[in-house]
């Protein structure tokens, strides 16, 4: 990758960050995904409920929660990246020079990232634990209605 | 000894610069600029940490 071949594995480097930072976006599109099924399926399991006991309203309520920990998940974005007119200004360095600077901000941003998909992570479980518990009131609402 | 007989010399070894990612560098996707910002300020105040452990070390 370097002309002046002063960094000459910053080439193959640089490749394995990009390669880890296309996996950490698929992974942040991974969780998006879970998040949003999860809103559809609380928001359809609120809509069909018809349970009036404190069963029903508890899953409902289980339900809400559920939704407030996927939206609070799907508002943890990874969207920081090199600025192209920032770039421009490396145009007169040496390739090594700019190489080694753009590794830097990746490795910057992707750490930076780590820690916030951690976060959008831990809503998801919580998100995840809210739905469960749910799905438990509603199950057990229905066979109480059905016993009686 | 003939010259083909001597070990193969080690490749030379190339000093990478310090980790120094350039604050001004960073630019957002989906015009998130208050995430921007932030993230501007946080390293700037990483480069500025940085700069102190250098000066600490130099001192020490």
């Amino acid at each position: 990758m370097s002309d002046d071949d002063s960094l000459p594995s910053l080439g193959l480097v640089t490749a394995e960050v990009d390669r880890l930072v296309a996996e950490q976006e698929r992974r942040a599109e991974r969780y998006d995904t879970i998040a949003g099924l999860l809103v559809a399926f609380c928001a359809a399991l609120i809509g069909l409920s018809d349970d009036p006991s404190l069963f029903g309203a508890a899953a409902a309520l289980a339900c809400m929660a559920s939704t407030a920990a996927s939206m609070a998940s799907l508002v943890v974005r990874v969207s920081l990246r090199p600025s192209p007119r920032s770039l421009r200004r490396y145009g007169e360095q040496p390739r090594s020079w700019t190489g080694t600077r753009l590794l830097d901000l990746k490795i910057w941003v992707y750490e930076r990232d780590e820690a916030l998909l951690a976060q959008k992570a831990a809503r998801l479980r919580v998100a995840l634990s809210c739905v469960a518990i749910g799905v438990g009131f509603s199950l057990t609402g229905t066979f109480e209605l059905a016993l009686r | 000894m003939a010259e083909s007989d001597r070990p193969a010399a080690e490749p030379q070894r190339h000093k990478m610069p310090p980790f120094r990612p350039d604050p001004e560098l960073l630019g957002v996707i989906e015009g998130n600029t208050r995430q921007l910002a932030k993230a501007k300020r946080d390293l700037y105040a990483y480069l500025r940490e940085l700069d102190e452990q250098e000066r600490r070390l130099s001192e020490g």
